[in-house]
């Protein structure tokens, strides 16, 4: 079993597939980061209170959707990236980094947004400052989405060095 | 390509049999060939000046470099992303509860990625300027950026002093709508044609 494995893996057909269906995937990935962190720094900006004048946060709580969408393109396919190498992931410490900071920057974001900004209309004025714990949580969350992104593209050069992920 | 080094040098033997010979005779072409190419670019005054630079010297020696250099890349896409896609989104009617005069005071964002993309990408370039300046997928991407300037352009032109009417709620022009959708769409062919650099 194991030896048919490996034939498949070095087959002509393996290779072809890691070569043709690479570039879409990570296509998929990088279009779905810039939507999701893109959006959820600009929320998170918005709180820290970047452009605070005519801003009001609910409003631009309206952008999570967005967020959302940019998240599940880059859960399917970060799974498909997983899965034409995961031997080269799994015990991979980057890899365990780049995660640990996607799932903090996500539970940051679902505790600030349930908790600290979803109070009814104490917010939706314009000008409103957010409360200190809230600017804490967003700065945090930036912080966590920005290592996410540092530690994806010094993994993409410690595992696909092999297959030319090099210029880009 | 190679083999028609092989049939060239085989014909420069005679049609010689020994293979031995044959393939030393191709390996030394290939050779003067690969050093022809270098001589030809690293006269040409543009793309040596940037290979020269200390720049491309630290990029091409250095191992941390590239992914260093990417991560700002990627950060600045982000960036400008992130800013011309939510004011783009906003004008096609996603989150129309955010007004659109504010949310277009983000613009400066943009242009801080905009420019750590501009620096980092000149230091991706002078690496090996012969490598992008032949690569179909950079010059797409070279030529998609113009053009998303000139979309840019269009709407700061023609739809910017109506973003003060756009207030919560209010519904953009169809015309504001046409130039945005464009823009969402130029930006992603952009990143397209970057993630393609490397496979082409």
């Amino acid at each position: 079993m194991d030896h048919l494995l490996l034939a498949l893996q070095n087959s002509h057909f393996a290779y072809w597939l890691a070569q043709g269906a690479f570039p879409p995937i990570i296509t998929i990935h990088s279009a779905g980061m810039a939507l999701l962190v893109g959006l959820q720094g600009m929320i998170n900006l918005r709180v820290l209170g970047i452009g605070r004048g005519g801003l009001p946060i609910p409003a631009m709580r309206r952008f999570m959707k967005v967020v959302w969408i940019g998240f599940w393109m880059n859960l399917c396919s970060g799974v498909l990236l997983f899965s034409i190498y995961p031997d080269k992931y799994v015990h991979n410490t980057l890899f365990r980094f780049k995660i640990g900071f996607i799932i903090a920057g996500l539970l940051l974001g679902a505790v600030l947004n349930s908790s600290l900004l979803s109070v009814g209309d104490e917010y939706s004025a314009a000008g409103t400052r957010a409360p200190g714990r809230a600017k804490a949580l967003a700065a945090l969350s930036l912080a966590c989405w920005v290592s996410a992104i540092v530690a994806g593209r010094y993994l993409a050069y410690s595992t696909f060095a092999d297959i030319g992920a090099g210029a880009g | 390509m190679m083999h028609l080094v092989a049939a060239a040098a085989a014909a420069a033997t005679g049609g010689s049999t020994d293979a031995a010979s044959t393939a030393n005779l191709a390996a030394q072409m290939a050779a003067q060939y690969k050093a022809n190419v270098a001589a030809y670019w690293a006269a040409h005054p543009f793309m040596g000046f940037c290979y020269n630079t200390s720049v491309g010297e630290w990029v091409r020696n250095s191992a941390w470099a590239f992914p260093f250099l990417q991560s700002w890349h990627f950060i600045g896409m982000t960036m400008l992303l992130g800013v011309v896609g939510a004011i783009d989104l906003r004008v096609l009617g996603v989150a129309r509860a955010v007004p659109l005069a504010p949310l277009h005071r983000f613009l400066p964002l943009a242009f801080i990625g905009f420019f750590i993309n501009l620096i980092t990408g000149i230091c991706f370039f002078c690496h090996d300027p012969r490598v992008y300046a032949l690569n179909i997928s950079f010059r797409i991407k070279m030529l998609l950026i113009i053009i998303a300037g000139l979309n840019a352009l269009w709407f700061r032109l023609g739809v910017f002093l109506d973003l003060e009417r756009w207030g919560p709620g209010i519904e953009a022009s169809r015309l504001a709508k046409v130039i945005s959708a464009l823009s969402i769409l130029i930006w992603l062919a952009v990143i397209t044609a970057g993630r393609y650099i490397a496979f082409t």
